[in-house]
């Protein structure tokens, strides 16, 4: 509570802690708060503006935009948060582990990280979506395979740097097992950098999902996605501008409220800061 | 890939229209040249083994064939002058004198020999090797006759003769720049932006009006459709979205034409699946489908509804098929029958689930999201698997499909019924990929192909088609209209329903015709 206290105190992270609280609502309970059924088709009504009846106007199937938005945010909220759940879980084991235990171990992981850094993470995602196929899954996997390897290294430094302080050296004299002196008392103090990682982490995923899903990679249709969105109005961009900018400007939201976010969390977890 | 691969040709073309807005502007028509805009790059450039359509409506501005196509798809003379069949196994054409190759060599029975002795060589590979098994000999009794003797009578072998010809000796890899005898020549082609193409002097038509041609290969239909407005590219066939068409109208340059096509749309259903082996199943699926309201409004109108494969306008036609109605109750009924009951009633629970091919073509992924929700409301789930077009179309050839959505392009006889219809034409001997087997039509399709009168092979296809309109092994759905944006002054062409783009011969570029202004004629 106290740190998110802190974080709110930061201007920028308050409005993104707001807008995140109502993307958060809203994707939580779409289908209470879509006006519409976002996937019934009223064809007749393709590309029509915004109207009284649909906020947000009309895509090419006369799906209601609005409907779509809202039902569109669980699907990027869920990728961000999926994409950065499992990569940090990944990233957490494999770091800690290659920090803690030195070595050999620490040599091969980062001899790994390093490889893995080399590849163009979007492409790879790209190609993955490509091979295995349009799905939820997918997309998740595509975004996590290198996902991990940032977290991974950030906790690995954290884990080196906090193994040597005077209090796991004491921990370690009372005879606190390995497990309990990584989980108990290294780690604690190893991630507050993750936090604020991840936090920016979550936005490049949404970032990286509307961009498969533009490209007919992301979720299978007819599930609303923002990418698929923008991607489906482009051919439209003419004569039906609001089918892009619409998702485009939620997609803008969401990616800065993270961002917000992740800048007041540093804020507040600099120790430096706080003495000030 | 081949969305990512129209990204990248995306933002250089914008910011190529960017310059070229930003410089003066002298417009290619401007300087006599009339710029194409192709939907995507040809696969191949070779008559001999073309099969693609870009490909295709490249080579009919670039090569002659023996004989042409008028606008009802009835022979006409192209490099033979005229014909004969004295006997069903025998045709005799006789070549135009003093025909030409572009690179000046002249053009003789010996060449038309070699195209389809290289096409009829099975080392060649040839995808149209096919077409031709009932040729057995090809005779050249003197330079301007070729006579073509063949094993059994073969009633379509005349429309099988629009095959562009190429010089003897023609190496079937180096074959660049692809030399024919058409009206034009190709200077440059570079494989995925454009072909540069020059009248051709000795062309036996003389030289076409418009000496300088440019075809471009434009993936991106927001792309021309800004290349078009901009004028950087003046003539597209079926190039533009139905939805932006008034915008394209709205520019003043342009003009748009519609005419009647000949490509028609189809469900192809796989009857080797457990659900699908059933007619009761098919229909319901057909029933489901309201084809009014996808022409309506994804089309804008812009297609005719069809009951057969055939294009309309074909001679075999029966105009008498019954059409499938939009019908979701009887739909539900026969899926009762055929013993897929609604598990949960109004409920999220489906009848059957199916998985639905298609390209990534944008219209054809429109058309699919609707189909998938009409037929949710019969209670069919159905996943749409967009694919890129090699993957999809050898998915379709192995048979590795439930649904797909396809387009027949380019049909010029009815013997189509025994290429994609007749049990023994499994892919790659033939299209019939859904496995449909029925002694009947086997039976009528190999005798139709036989008859030399044409009242009595259109009887025979007419039954074929009531079978057909029975048994559904495909749905037919819909044939789009043929849809011309062309700048005013380019005039001349007829749209014919096979898309053909040899008429481009005939056109010029007239100066500006002083209409009086749209508001004064109101």
């Amino acid at each position: 509570m106290a740190l998110l206290r802190r974080t709110a105190r930061h201007r920028g992270a308050a409005v993104g802690m707001v807008l995140l609280v109502l993307f958060l609502l809203a994707a939580a309970f779409a289908p209470g708060i879509a006006p519409r059924d976002p996937l019934a088709l009223k064809l007749d009504d393709g590309l029509s503006g915004p109207s009284a009846s649909h906020w947000l106007g009309q895509d090419k199937f006369g799906r209601d935009v609005l409907s779509r938005l809202i039902h569109g945010a669980r699907l990027s909220l869920a990728v961000g948060l999926g994409t950065v759940g499992i990569s940090l879980l990944i990233g957490l084991a494999a770091g800690s582990l290659a920090g803690f235990l030195g070595g050999a171990a620490d040599r091969i992981f980062t001899g790994a990280c390093d490889v893995l850094l080399a590849f163009p993470g979007i492409l790879l995602a790209i190609g993955i979506a490509a091979v295995r196929g349009p799905s939820f899954g997918n997309v998740l996997f595509a975004l996590s395979v290198l996902g991990w390897v940032g977290y991974a290294r950030v906790i690995r430094a954290q884990v080196l740097s906090v193994k040597t302080r005077e209090f796991v050296e004491s921990a370690r004299a009372v005879g606190s097992s390995p497990a309990r002196l990584l989980l108990r008392h290294i780690l604690p103090n190893a991630i507050s950098p993750i936090l604020v990682e991840a936090t920016f982490g979550i936005a490049r995923a949404i970032v990286a999902e509307a961009g498969l899903s533009f490209l007919g990679l992301g979720v299978a249709p007819p599930a609303p996605s923002w990418g698929s969105m923008i991607g489906e109005g482009r051919h439209f961009l003419f004569i039906a501008p609001h089918l892009v900018t619409a998702p485009g400007a939620a997609i803008l939201l969401t990616v800065m409220a993270f961002n917000f976010v992740g800048d007041g969390l540093r804020d507040a977890l600099d120790v430096r800061g706080n003495m000030q | 890939m081949l969305r990512i691969f129209r990204l990248s040709i995306l933002f250089p073309s914008f910011l190529a229209i960017l310059t070229l807005s930003a410089c003066a502007q002298k417009l290619p028509i401007d300087e006599g040249r009339m710029v194409i805009a192709l939907p995507g790059a040809p696969v191949n450039v070779d008559p001999r083994v073309a099969t693609d359509a870009y490909g295709e409506q490249l080579l009919q501005m670039t090569h002659a064939s023996l004989v042409g196509r008028d606008a009802a798809g009835e022979p006409l003379p192209d490099l033979a002058q005229r014909w004969e069949s004295p006997d069903p196994l025998t045709y005799v054409f006789h070549l135009r004198p003093g025909l030409g190759f572009h690179d000046g060599q002249p053009l003789t029975s010996a060449d038309v020999r070699y195209t389809f002795s290289w096409i009829l060589d099975s080392v060649n590979r040839s995808p149209h090797r096919g077409l031709y098994r009932h040729v057995a000999a090809i005779e050249t009794p003197d330079p301007r006759t070729v006579v073509f003797r063949l094993s059994e009578p073969f009633a379509p072998f005349l429309s099988t003769m629009v095959r562009g010809i190429v010089p003897a000796g023609s190496p079937a890899r180096g074959y660049a720049p692809p030399v024919g005898a058409g009206p034009y020549k190709i200077d440059d082609l570079s494989p995925d932006g454009e072909a540069v193409l020059s009248a051709y002097d000795g062309y036996y038509g003389g030289p076409p009006a418009i000496l300088a041609v440019t075809v471009k290969f434009v993936p991106d239909s927001n792309v021309r459709f800004l290349e078009l407005k901009m004028g950087s590219v003046n003539f597209t066939l079926n190039g533009v979205d139905p939805d932006l068409l008034p915008a394209a109208e709205l520019a003043g340059r342009l003009v748009v034409e519609e005419g009647r096509g000949g490509n028609v749309t189809y469900l192809g259903f796989n009857l080797r699946d457990r659900a699908l082996s059933d007619v009761r199943v098919r229909r319901a699926i057909a029933l489901a489908i309201d084809r009014e309201t996808i022409v309506r409004t994804i089309w804008k109108g812009r297609a005719d509804l069809v009951s057969s494969i055939l294009p309309p306008g074909s001679w075999a036609l029966d105009p008498d098929l019954p059409a499938v109605p939009f019908d979701p109750a009887r739909a539900r009924r026969l899926l009762d029958e055929a013993g897929f009951p609604d598990p949960d009633g109004e409920g999220p629970l489906p009848r059957l689930r199916l998985t639905y091919k298609t390209s990534q073509n944008e219209v054809r992924r429109r058309v699919a999201t609707v189909i998938q929700e009409q037929l949710r409301q019969v209670g069919i789930s159905v996943e749409i698997q967009s694919i890129e077009w090699g993957t999809f179309f050898s998915d379709i050839k192995k048979g590795n499909f439930q649904i797909y959505s396809l387009t027949w392009v380019g049909i010029a006889d009815p013997d189509i019924f025994h290429h994609a219809f007749h049990s023994r034409s499994a892919p790659p001997d033939g299209a019939n990929r859904g496995g449909y087997s029925d002694a009947e039509i086997d039976r009528l399709t190999e005798a139709a192909r036989r008859e030399p009168s044409r009242e009595k092979r259109r009887d025979t296809y007419r039954r074929v088609q009531r079978i057909l309109a029975r048994d559904l092994p495909v749905f037919p759905l819909w044939a789009g209209r043929n849809l011309l944006v062309r700048d005013r002054r380019l005039t001349g062409f007829p749209l014919t329903p096979d898309e053909s783009y040899g008429p481009v011969r005939a056109m010029r570029i007239v100066p500006v015709p002083s209409t009086p202004s749209e508001g004064g004629r109101r």
